[in-house]
Order: C-alpha cells, then sequence, then structure tokens
C-alpha cells in the first residue's frame, strides 16, 4: 500500500527583537500623540495669534453687550419731542442666499419696501460680505408683510434675517427741530439738545460676560460678570408746545408770504431765562435729517447765526448811556438827518433830520444822527463796557449745542476808530446772535437783570430728578434806567402799529399796537455784509424785538426776517408777526386787557384779525 | 476522631448582634469610605438639583427679560404713537373739524383772584 508523507509545516516565528521593535516604535507614536495632546491641552497650540484655550473660550464665554436706552425729550407741557423706537432692519448674510431665488426675492422686497430691485439684487448676491443691510428701520406694517412673504416659503427666504435696532424718533418732525437737534444714525446726537446733552441722553451701555448655550442664551450656571447698562436722562425743555407752535406758524407765514430767504423768533421768559419758543426757517425733519444739507441741521440761525442787529441796537445804546449817567431821559441831541463824522457822511435812513431829539424820540424815530451823538456822549469806555455787560461778544451759555459769541468791536484793537463807536451806536459793525439781542432786552423787562437762558429745566433718571434753577448774570443796568427805556419801547411800539392797524382802522396815527395792553418794540434794519468789507444791497434783515407787556413783562419776543423781497426796509414785514405774537401771549397767559388802551377802531382785548 | 463541639454561630447572638445599633455607627475601615460615598452621592444629588433649578430660573429669567424687552418696545410705539397723535398739526385740523374756533372776546372773563396765604403749610410746619 502506497503510503503518502505529510511534510510537517514550518512554525510561524517573530523574532522577539523584531516584537519588541514594533512595540517600541507604537509606543513611541503613542508617546507622540500623548504629548501632541498634552500640548493641545495646556494651550500652548496657537491658531493664527489665538491659541486654542482662547478660541474656545471665545467660543463658550462671551461678552454681550446691554444696550441703554437713550433719554425722553418732552417739552414742559410734558409731551414728547423725542424718544428712541425699536424698528426692524433686513439683514441679509449673501453666502446663505439662494442664488437662483435671488431675482425673485429682489422684486419682491423692492414692490414692499420701495427700493429698486437692481440694488437689492446687488445685495443679495454680493459674498464678499457675511452681513448686508437691506433696509434699516422697516415701518411694522411693512416688516409684518415682508415677514408674512417669508412664511410662505421659508427656504426661498435662506440668508435673510431681521433684527430690532433702536432708532430715535421725532413725533412732531420739524416741530422745534434746531432746538431739539438729531441724532445721527449711529445713534450720537450731533445738534441742538441731542448734541448739548448727548452724554446724558445716551446713558452707558452695559454688559454681560458669561457662557453663552447654542441659541446664545446665558448659562446662568456658569460665573458671570454683569456690568448694568445706565439708561439715558429724560429731559424736559422749556419750551411751551402752543407758544412754539403759534411762533412757527407765524413764521413760517411770514416768510413765505414775503418770498424771503428765511427767519427766526425767540420767546424768551423774561423772570427767568427760560426759552419758550425758538423757531427757524426753513427748518428740516430731524427724522431724515440726512437728507438736508449739513448746515441745516448743524446751525441753529438763532443762537449761532451773526447778524448785524440794526436800531434795534439803540435800545442798548440809550441804556448804556442812561446807566452811566451820560445824559437822562430828558437830554436832547439834534438830528440833522445826516452828520458828518472822521471824512464820512452818516445820516438817518431817510436822510430826513427830526430836529432836537430825546433818547425816547431817538428810539421813537429810529434817529442814527441821535443814536450816534448819544454814543459820543457815553464816551467808547462806557459804551462797550455796557455792551459787553448787556451779553455780547460772547455765549449767553445756553444750552444747545454750536452758539455763536458775536463780534463786538474792540478798543484795543488795531483799526479801531472813533468811527466804528458812530455805527456800533446804530447797530451796524458789531454782530450779535438772535439770541443774545432778545435776552439783552429781557434785561430791560427784568428791571436790569440779565439771566442765563436755558433750555433744559428739569433732569430724571427714574424719579430723582434735577431741576434747573434760574441763573443770574449780572445786574446790567439799575431798575430805573431799565423802566425809562421800557417807556420809551412803548412809544417806539405805539409809532409802528399803523402797519397793522391802519388798514384795519384806516387811522394811520399812533396807537396801541396790542389794544389793551403796554407793549414795547423796536424795530431795525440790518444791512448784510457782503463778506467783501461792503453791504449787499440786494436785501436787509427786519426785525422786531421787545416786550410783553412793558410792566411786569412776561416775555421778550425776538422776530427777525431775511432778506423780504417786498419789503426792502423788512420792518413791515416783521411787526405784523410781532404784533400777532404780541397780541396771542396775551390772550395765553390771560392777562386783562385794559380797556382804557385802545385807540380809534379797536377794542381791547379783540384780536387783530378779528377785527378786520 | 476530633470533633468540635463549639456551637458555629448561634442564632441569639446574630440577632443580638443585628439589633445592636451601636455597632453600626462604629464606622471604622470600610464602613467610613461608605459613608463618605453616601456622602458624596447626596451632596452632587443637592448639587444636581441645586444646579438644575438654577438653570432652569436662569432660563425663565431670560425668557422674562425677552418679554421686558417685547413689552417696552411696545410702549414706546404706544408712547410714539401718543406723541403724534398730540402734536398740533394733527389737533389743529381735527379741531377745525369739530367746529372748533378761537374764543371770542365776548366768550372771554377775566376773573381776578386773591392771593390766598397756604394755610396747609402754615398747619404741615406747626408741630
Amino acid at each position: 500500500m502506497a503510503t503518502r508523507s505529510v511534510q510537517p509545516a514550518r512554525p510561524v516565528t517573530i523574532s522577539r527583537w523584531r516584537m519588541n521593535a514594533v512595540l517600541l516604535i507604537a509606543l513611541l507614536l503613542l508617546a507622540r500623540v500623548a504629548l501632541h495632546l498634552g500640548y493641545i491641552q495646556t494651550g500652548q497650540v496657537k491658531v493664527g495669534e489665538r491659541t486654542l484655550r482662547d478660541l474656545a473660550q471665545a467660543e463658550i464665554n462671551q461678552r454681550k453687550p446691554i444696550p441703554s436706552n437713550r433719554g425722553i425729550v418732552h417739552d414742559r407741557e410734558g409731551n414728547i419731542l423725542a424718544l428712541n423706537v425699536d424698528y426692524r432692519s433686513l439683514y441679509v448674510d449673501p453666502r446663505m442666499v439662494n442664488r437662483e431665488a435671488a431675482p425673485r426675492i429682489a422684486v419682491v422686497l423692492s414692490g414692499l419696501l420701495g427700493m429698486q430691485s437692481s440694488d437689492i439684487l446687488n445685495k443679495l448676491v454680493d459674498e464678499q460680505y457675511h452681513w448686508l443691510a437691506i433696509k434699516r428701520w422697516i415701518e411694522p406694517e411693512l416688516a409684518d408683510r415682508v415677514i408674512e412673504f417669508m412664511k410662505q416659503d421659508p427656504t426661498l427666504w435662506n440668508g435673510m434675517y431681521f433684527q430690532y435696532e433702536p432708532r430715535r424718533v421725532y413725533p412732531g418732525g420739524a416741530f422745534a427741530a434746531h432746538t431739539i437737534g438729531a441724532v445721527n444714525l449711529e445713534g450720537v446726537g450731533i445738534s441742538g439738545v441731542e448734541g448739548y446733552y448727548d452724554g446724558i441722553l445716551r446713558g452707558s451701555t452695559g454688559v454681560l460676560t458669561a457662557e453663552v448655550d447654542a441659541k446664545q442664551n446665558p448659562i446662568w450656571i456658569a460665573p458671570q460678570e454683569i456690568r448694568p447698562p445706565s439708561d439715558g436722562v429724560d429731559v424736559e425743555l422749556t419750551l411751551d408746545p402752543y407758544i412754539q407752535h403759534l411762533v412757527e406758524q407765524e413764521l413760517k407765514q411770514a416768510v413765505d408770504s414775503h418770498n424771503a430767504d428765511g427767519g427766526v423768533i425767540i420767546v424768551m421768559d423774561v423772570r427767568t431765562g427760560a426759552i419758550r419758543a425758538i423757531a427757524s426757517y426753513p427748518t428740516f425733519d430731524p427724522n431724515r435729517y440726512n437728507e438736508y444739507p449739513p448746515e441745516a441741521y448743524n446751525i441753529n440761525p438763532a443762537i449761532s447765526a451773526l447778524y448785524e442787529p440794526g436800531s434795534t441796537f439803540k435800545i442798548i445804546t440809550v441804556a448804556a448811556g442812561m446807566q452811566s449817567r451820560a445824559f437822562t431821559a430828558d437830554t436832547q441831541v439834534n438830528d440833522t438827518g445826516v452828520i458828518q463824522r472822521y471824512g464820512y457822511m452818516l445820516g438817518n435812513w431817510n436822510r430826513a433830520g427830526n430836529g432836537m431829539l430825546t433818547p425816547g424820540r431817538v428810539l421813537y424815530y429810529s434817529s442814527n444822527v441821535g443814536a450816534l451823538q448819544l454814543a459820543e456822549l457815553t464816551g467808547a469806555e462806557a459804551f462797550y463796557d455796557a455792551v459787553r455787560r448787556f451779553g455780547f461778544g460772547q455765549p449767553t451759555g445756553i444750552d444747545i449745542a454750536g452758539e455763536g459769541s458775536g463780534l463786538v468791536p474792540n478798543m484795543e484793537a488795531e483799526g479801531w476808530s472813533p468811527l466804528v463807536l458812530n455805527t456800533n451806536s446804530y447797530g451796524q459793525g458789531i454782530a450779535v446772535t438772535p439770541l443774545q439781542m432778545v435776552r439783552a432786552v429781557a434785561a430791560i423787562g427784568n428791571d436790569g437783570m440779565l439771566m442765563r437762558p436755558y433750555i433744559v429745566q428739569k433732569r430724571c433718571r427714574g424719579d430723582d430728578c434735577v431741576i434747573t434753577q434760574p441763573r443770574e448774570a449780572g445786574q446790567v443796568v439799575e431798575p430805573g434806567v431799565a423802566w425809562t427805556v421800557r417807556r420809551m419801547l412803548v412809544e417806539s411800539a405805539n409809532h409802528y402799529s399803523p402797519v397793522v392797524w391802519g388798514p384795519i382802522t384806516g387811522d394811520y396815527s399812533d396807537t396801541w399796537l396790542v389794544p389793551g395792553y403796554e407793549i414795547c418794540a423796536k424795530t431795525g434794519t440790518s444791512s448784510i455784509p457782503d463778506g467783501r468789507g461792503g453791504y449787499d444791497t440786494s436785501g436787509t434783515i427786519g426785525s422786531v424785538v421787545g416786550l410783553a407787556p412793558a410792566e411786569q413783562a412776561r416775555y421778550a419776543v425776538l422776530v427777525k426776517i431775511d432778506r423780504p423781497r417786498d419789503d426792502i426796509w423788512g420792518v413791515s414785514t416783521a411787526i405784523p408777526v410781532y404784533q400777532a405774537i404780541a397780541e396771542q401771549l396775551m390772550r395765553y397767559e390771560r392777562i386783562q386787557p385794559n380797556p382804557a388802551l385802545a385807540g380809534y377802531g379797536q377794542t381791547a382785548g379783540l384780536l387783530a384779525a378779528a377785527s378786520r | 476522631m476530633a470533633v468540635n463541639v463549639r456551637q458555629l454561630f448561634p442564632l441569639q447572638q446574630v440577632r443580638a448582634r443585628r439589633i445592636d445599633v451601636s455597632r453600626y455607627l462604629k464606622l471604622d475601615g470600610g464602613r467610613y469610605l461608605i459613608a463618605a460615598a453616601l456622602m458624596l452621592s447626596l451632596m452632587s444629588l443637592l448639587t444636581l438639583g441645586q444646579t438644575g433649578r438654577l438653570a432652569t430660573q436662569g432660563y425663565e429669567i431670560t425668557a422674562l427679560e425677552a418679554q421686558k424687552t417685547v413689552l417696552l418696545r411696545e410702549r414706546n410705539g404706544m408712547l410714539l404713537r401718543l406723541a403724534q397723535a398730540q402734536a398740533f398739526d394733527k389737533i389743529q385740523p381735527r379741531a377745525t373739524e369739530l367746529g372748533l374756533r378761537p374764543a371770542q372776546l365776548e366768550q372771554v372773563r377775566y376773573v381776578s383772584l386773591e392771593t390766598v396765604p397756604d394755610t396747609t403749610a402754615i398747619q404741615i410746619a406747626a408741630p
């Protein structure tokens, strides 16, 4: 029998040294991994400039700003003039947008938001940005409609997000716009009260440093650090809504009907310096401030625009001379109509003389020749000293951003000559702001006490309020001098009343400007410097400044109309406005009319408009 | 052959040992470890419970804050509507529509009131 021999298999053997070598390599690799793990764990690995630990911390621990609410601006009656309201803004992350759907989205949004579809499409496909605003601060109804569309087909609207953003809103639109000012798109006050009080209105943003979950909510079990926000202070202005509305209406009507360049009206509380109304026209809507040229919202003409006050400044000339005892109310100067000084012929507006004039008659006739002689009697030093005491040539200190200082010639400066004193006496060659002028006249109404004007009367953080106390800025003339000047100004006012009452009563003689009341007023026609050392002959500024009523005066009022086209002197434009405001103020203040103070065809207490 | 006649484990002894409470309080050796583990477990449970409650309350606070923000938004929106409705530009045409007009002279009466000393203030000031 054949047998098959089976060769035994050769055992597989691995030599020990090989096994040890493999194990050693594995051990080394493990050691390397362990080392690297340690290296990573100890936070020494960097990605760019930041360690992994920092990156991890940044992912988990986040600093979330807690926004503060900007304070509310109220008028003195508590009506809201400015507040922050959260509106929804529509943002897009272009990398998340469905490219094919983008044109359709653009067309839909264009119809809803009133924007060009091409502009929207450009933003939708601009992948170099992660976050682009399609439209900020969308009206709630519009935002709701867009959201409705989004809900219909959510996938179509990938990459589109709504986000709430605070926006400063001015419910009154252009109401008191120059006084309130504006807040820019970054939430910073840039003019008016918004600019001046920006620091306290804005408050301070808080910060929450905490670990957050996937939805960015803070995880409260982890240690947190909170710096709470401090909301802005609410401010209450001295503005009276009725008076502000009245002066805005009157100013707009006057500027539009006389085709003037613009104008200013200020109403100031004589006893405290509180501003009851400031209107400048043309004005702007602070809700859309960026649609206007910067000078429209940055410059408040009532406190910063300089002008030569013209004959209204004769009030200061007379008060300065009487205070310095250079002359009395009975002193007379000879008004020859034209007078020569230092080689120049200086004259009245009509070059006509009025004969011997007391200071009161100088105001009554608005005599330039008389005023310059009174200033000469006073002397340059006493004159300029009084002018500065009245607050000219320096800011009044009102709490509105952007106040001007004015220009008062300096006797010590090169180029000054006595001729400058002559022209300054009737308000030329000197530049003031409307606020400085009305404030000086308010001092006459306040028995010679100059007050610091102010616009914010209360600042409140919650129930904790700080009330602004009126501040005296010095006794500029004695009460007796102030009283005498007021009597002169009543006559001056009555001298101009035929401009209003003549067409109504048919009597063009002097009468009461506001029947039933004694009102102070002085008119002025100002030439406008042309910037080349001369005057622009194409227009003038007509202004009136005065007190209502004359005794125990409540208000100082200034009306200034720039370049009325149909009135070369400007006065017949400004006087009716002043008269209308004064008579409304008397009724508003419930001051009883005196029946004895009514002339021919007038009824005490009856408004001029109702008398027609 | 040797026989162990000793009682192996008398039942009475066992019972006596079982009801001997002091024996359980003698935490010697491994018992300390068990007790420590029990304590740790209890503390962990407490901590876990507290942490859970804290986390829940934290989310409630977050939700309340979100609710507060919504309410503040609504409040500001209403304040805005109120302010817009109170604007003179809105009131004046409405008043005209309703037939209101400025008071005529014959409708105005001026009444002079004597200034009355504030006796209330005096009473308060007096003890």
